[in-house]
């Protein structure tokens, strides 16, 4: 019994020994990783630097094993840029006389060889008939040897139609050229244009590579594996495919460093696995990516935020694997960088900006680009709350952006565009911006008129900054738009116009939706009274004359027709809230739009076609100008006076972990710059700056360096010339002068816009009256005030 | 002797439910503690504000119409849930062919949310097939004034409407729950009533009622939950504004999310809870009284 205990016990203590053990194990485990221990920042990263381009319109790469690439684009020379940077040009003067008029897809080999789709040149009726006959908008085909032999090629094949156009072409390292349609992939014979299908694709294939015998062909979610020796496809890479499909918005380019191919010599460094192994490439927008052939894993070498490829501006067209562990990035807009590690950075940057917004914004993704740039030592992430690759609506949005507030991750910079503003400053979310803004306003560099429609009436602070402004805006027949006053005054010129021409649309709305684009921003901010309520008159005038505008332009039009219109805008993905001026033979709406409304956006001055898309400033006047006196244009107005459309809203987070750089980047923004680059380049979808000098930038561009504009008619691709008429002092004083009258902000993603715009569609249905509506909205609204 | 060796029996006992119970604190009961600490501060800079979050919760007249609306449904929408769900249970009881009864009714579960909105919508929009129904009906009578069909989701229809789904895509369920109360009944004790001239008022009355007193609660509890758990459907049907005899508690919450309005959302949060406990406590104090 005794012996029993004495067990028992000793069999206790090496349990509690064991216990023991365990738990200061544990503890020492936690206590080493709590340590205080210096961290040590790892250094070396990737960076770009840009390449100066040889010549302006390119629009394809090349890249060749030896380090060179060729150039060449619809309206340039085939150019060769050498290792060592000498630059070649390969005259194609037999082009003019070849029945060639704009070159759409290429392809160029390692020694020279061009392939290129094309529409051609009619001189007869006759000639275009036949063309058309075959399908209207088809290519035809070119092929030019190494040695400069060239003919037209005519492709064909039991399943190649002509109707077919190839996007894609690549030559294989074999010398046989493959080429791509929307749905499937062809070799093509060049001699002969015997034409055989390979394989079919779920969408495009944008993308050729060649692993020895294996072709890679990447369409917009999958790589198809062809093996071209056996002619038959191979089996999906799981591992390739999985990054195709996750990696959706914007190209990949693909490049391949083969350690055991002829080329070694040059492109041994960068397969710097040290064994015989293929190395595949990947570019994107996320970063740059390595791949050895077969394995299990895509590894990131370089993100894409701290590079080049992150930029939303440009996308990526053509990589090229350099020495010494570097890379040729092409880009469409014919721009180039050169990436290379640099030990010197440090591989993460110590300071971190974060900006936020609802949805993707160009001009901001490219801000941060150059802050990036400028400062080393910061990465910068922008975060958009619906990134377009999946399906989150605004409100999930909201809720995530207010799960992080509350969390305690605050953004540096938030981009308030379809966020409400005064929510997110009442809850003291946002910085007030006076004291930011006091040293612009003391120089009068920024409109104080458009800062003061941003002003809070409540706290009579500024919490966000609009970087550009759009100005509402008639252009029209001066019997129908002449001194067109508010709602009353747009109704009277449409009944006038519709009088005269009972057929046929009005003003530019196919869908309600259009309509409301145009009536809302010009008449929402006056739909609020001083304490905040619904004035309920306004509204139901609003939805009174909404019904009007409504009926007016539905009387020219039977349903099949309206049909017909909304079917081609959808397929065009036009954006209908830009004026529109559609009265002249060129134009591809139908009927005539008899009163143009819109939004007046930027001064950009590249002409590429004659569609008569009223965006910009210079040419609405050309086109304008064509009626002479008979035609006239004018501020908008609709129950709110001097009405502007902000955009980019940018405000300062009050808890944000680096003012200092959040301030440095809305500088950045506010920068004459940057706000030049929306305003004269139209980039990213234009806008009138808010910063005056940016603005008066427009008198600095030589007037008289286009006297006409070149375009394509629509209906036969034929070329045409139309005269430009530059705009007049006088009427850039106007546009000087409205910028400086408008203060009345209009905003979107306000919760009173949503609910006009939902029970609005009821209202033009006819299932509610104009006054139903209004009441509707208010009950509504009610609730939302009591909240 | 025997005490410690209970104390270690206890002692293991506790470590086996150890792990769960960690999983509640870390998941349930330590995040509500931080919401009810929420509750006596400010959303935006965390200043304690005692009890004012409470009082702007109740003198909200958003939070009194949903408190009214949320009664409302929850008063009408449960009992007659248990009520019909217990009436086809006690028809369904005795039929051979119950499998394919109940399988049939378990479909509406099946449903998925989205369909069933879009079946509703084409139901009862102002221009759906119960609207056209009524204008033809109309339109062959003479007599009958013309109708101009109603728009049921922004008019008093609107809470029959939802009552309507919910009954609708719940009773299965609860009919499934009620057979399964009512099978585990002794049938020997029914019998002997039936022997001894029991009626079947009596039988119901005496033995059936009493027996089934834990599947009530269960039932009650599931049913209040699933309440709760219709303002999807009510969501995507009417939006976060609905007309406002089915602008529930969840819609103010989820609109005070939206509104960033965390000091309210955290007071109505702790105050739901209470409620619920209390609810809860009193139904089951019931069920002890009845011998449940």
């Amino acid at each position: 019994m005794k012996f029993r205990e004495r067990l028992r016990g000793k069999r206790e203590n090496v349990k509690h020994g064991i216990w023991r053990a365990v738990c200061a194990a544990a503890c020492a485990m936690i206590l080493s990783a709590c340590g205080s221990k210096e961290e040590e920042i790892p250094m070396g990263r990737y960076a770009d630097r840009e390449v100066k381009m040889p010549g302006a319109g390119f629009e394809y790469m090349h890249s060749c094993p030896d380090g060179s690439y060729y150039l060449f684009g619809n309206d340039v020379d085939l150019t060769h840029v050498a290792a060592d940077g000498t630059v070649s040009s390969d005259k194609w003067d037999w082009e003019n006389n070849a029945n060639i008029h704009v070159k759409f897809s290429y392809g160029v080999s390692n020694g020279g060889a061009v392939i290129f789709g094309y529409t051609p040149m009619f001189y007869s009726d006759e000639e275009y008939e036949a063309y058309a006959a075959e399908g209207d908008s088809r290519y035809l085909y070119y092929y030019v040897s190494e040695e400069g032999d060239r003919h037209p090629l005519e492709l064909y094949g039991p399943d190649y139609r002509k109707a077919t156009n190839l996007e894609e072409f690549a030559f294989a390292p074999d010398g046989r050229v493959y080429a791509a349609s929307a749905s499937c992939v062809y070799r093509i014979n060049v001699e002969s244009g015997e034409t055989e299908s390979l394989f079919t694709t779920q969408s495009q294939v944008r993308e050729f590579a060649f692993v020895g015998d294996t072709m890679l062909a990447l369409d917009k979610d999958k790589v198809y594996l062809y093996d071209m020796a056996g002619e038959k496809p191979l089996e999906d890479n799981s591992v390739l495919n999985e990054f195709a499909a996750s990696h959706q918005s914007g190209r990949i380019v693909l490049a391949v460093a083969d350690q055991a191919s002829d080329a070694a010599d040059n492109q041994a460094a960068a397969a710097v696995d040290g064994d015989n192994s293929t190395v595949l490439y990947l570019a994107c927008r996320t970063g740059l990516y390595r791949y050895v052939w077969d394995g299990s894993v895509i590894e990131q070498i370089a993100d894409g935020q701290m590079i080049a490829l992150g930029d939303s501006q440009y996308n990526p067209y053509a990589l090229q694997i350099l020495d010494n562990e570097q890379f040729r990035v092409y880009f469409s807009g014919n721009y180039m960088v050169e990436m290379y590690y640099d030990e010197t950075l440090p591989a993460r940057p110590s300071k971190e900006l974060t900006v936020y917004s609802l949805e993707e914004n160009g001009r901001v993704r490219y801000a941060g680009r150059l802050f990036q740039k400028e400062h080393p030592d910061v990465l910068v992430k922008y975060e958009t709350g619906m990134d377009g690759d999946n399906a989150v609506s605004r409100e999930d949005a909201l809720k995530n952006l207010n799960t992080r507030i509350l969390a305690g991750e605050v953004p540096d910079v938030i981009i308030l565009d379809d966020i409400d503003m005064e929510q997110y400053a009442d809850k003291g979310i946002l910085r007030e911006l006076d004291d930011f803004l006091a040293p612009y306003e003391e120089e009068g560099i920024l409109y104080q008129n458009i800062l003061e429609g941003m002003r809070m009436t409540e706290k009579n602070k500024i919490y966000g900054v609009p970087m550009t402004v759009e100005l509402p805006l008639y252009l029209g027949e001066k019997k129908y738009v002449n001194d067109m006053q508010g709602l009353d005054g747009i109704i009277a010129g449409a009944e006038l116009a519709r009088e005269e021409h009972p057929e046929g649309p009005l003003i530019d709305t196919p869908f309600q939706e259009n309509l409301f684009n145009i009536i809302i921003p010009i008449c929402l901010p006056a739909w609020s009274k001083e304490d905040g309520s619904l004035d309920t008159e306004s509204l139901t005038k609003f939805y009174q004359a909404a019904v009007r505008l409504w009926e007016l332009d539905s009387e020219g039009l039977s349903e099949e027709e309206r049909l017909k219109w909304q079917q081609n805008l959808e397929d065009e993905g036009s954006d209908l809230t830009n004026i529109m001026f559609v009265q002249y033979e060129d134009y591809y709406n139908i009927g005539e739009t008899w009163i143009a409304l819109g939004y007046l956006k930027n001064a950009w001055y590249g002409i590429t076609n004659l569609h008569t898309r009223m965006e910009n400033y210079r040419d609405d006047y050309s086109y304008y100008k064509e009626l002479e006196d008979e035609a006239v244009y004018g501020r908008m107005t609709g129950q709110a006076g001097n009405v502007y459309r902000a955009r980019t809203i940018t405000g300062l987070c009050e808890q944000a972990p680096e003012p200092d750089l959040g301030e440095e980047f809305m500088e950045l923004l506010l920068s004459d710059g940057m706000m030049q680059k929306w305003w004269l380049e139209g980039q990213f979808d234009g806008g009138i700056p808010i910063r005056k000098e940016s603005v008066a930038s427009i008198l600095d561009i030589n007037n008289h360096a286009f006297a006409e504009i070149k375009g394509w008619n629509a209906n036969d691709i034929s070329q045409m010339y139309k005269e430009i008429f530059w705009p007049t002092e006088e009427e850039l004083q106007w546009l000087f002068d409205t910028m400086e009258e408008s203060n009345c902000c209009y905003r979107t993603g306000t919760l009173l816009e949503e609910t006009v715009r939902e029970v609005g569609f009821r209202v033009l249905e006819g299932e509610l009256t104009p006054e139903e509506g209004a009441k509707e909205v208010e009950r509504k609204m009610a609730i939302s005030m009591d909240e | 002797m025997k005490g410690k060796w209970r104390f270690r029996w206890m002692n293991r006992r506790l470590l086996f439910l150890l792990p769960g119970f960690a999983g509640v604190m870390v998941f349930y009961l330590l995040p509500f503690l931080e919401v009810v600490r929420r509750s006596f501060l400010r959303s935006g800079n965390r200043a304690f504000v005692g009890m004012d979050n409470y009082n702007a919760v109740f003198h909200n007249a958003a939070f009194v119409l949903a408190v009214r609306n949320t009664a409302v449904y929850m008063a009408v929408g449960v009992p007659l849930l248990m009520v019909i769900s217990l009436l086809l249970a006690m028809l369904l009881r005795n039929l051979t062919t119950k499998r394919k009864f109940v399988s049939a009714m378990l479909l509406p579960m099946a449903v998925p949310a989205a369909v069933m909105v879009l079946v509703l919508r084409i139901l009862i929009d102002r221009q759906g097939a119960v609207n056209g129904m009524l204008a033809g009906i109309t339109e062959h009578f003479a007599s009958l004034p013309v109708f101009e069909g109603i728009d049921y989701l922004n008019s008093g229809w609107a809470i029959v409407i939802v009552l309507c789904s919910f009954l609708w895509k719940n009773t299965g369920y609860m009919v499934i729950l009620w057979l399964a109360g009512l099978s585990a009944l002794p049938k020997e004790v029914e019998e002997a009533a039936r022997v001894d001239g029991a009626n079947k008022w009596q039988n119901w009355h005496y033995i059936i009622r009493p027996g089934l007193s834990g599947t009530t609660f269960t039932i009650g509890m599931l049913s209040v939950l699933q309440i709760f758990k219709s303002y999807r459907e009510v969501w995507m049907v009417a939006g976060s504004y609905p007309q406002e005899n089915i602008y529930f508690l969840q819609h103010l919450l989820q609109n005070w999310y939206l509104k960033l309005e965390f000091d309210r959302m955290a007071a109505l949060t702790v105050l739901l809870s209470l409620v619920l406990l209390v609810v809860c406590l009193c139904l089951q104090k019931r069920l002890e009284q009845n011998g449940g």
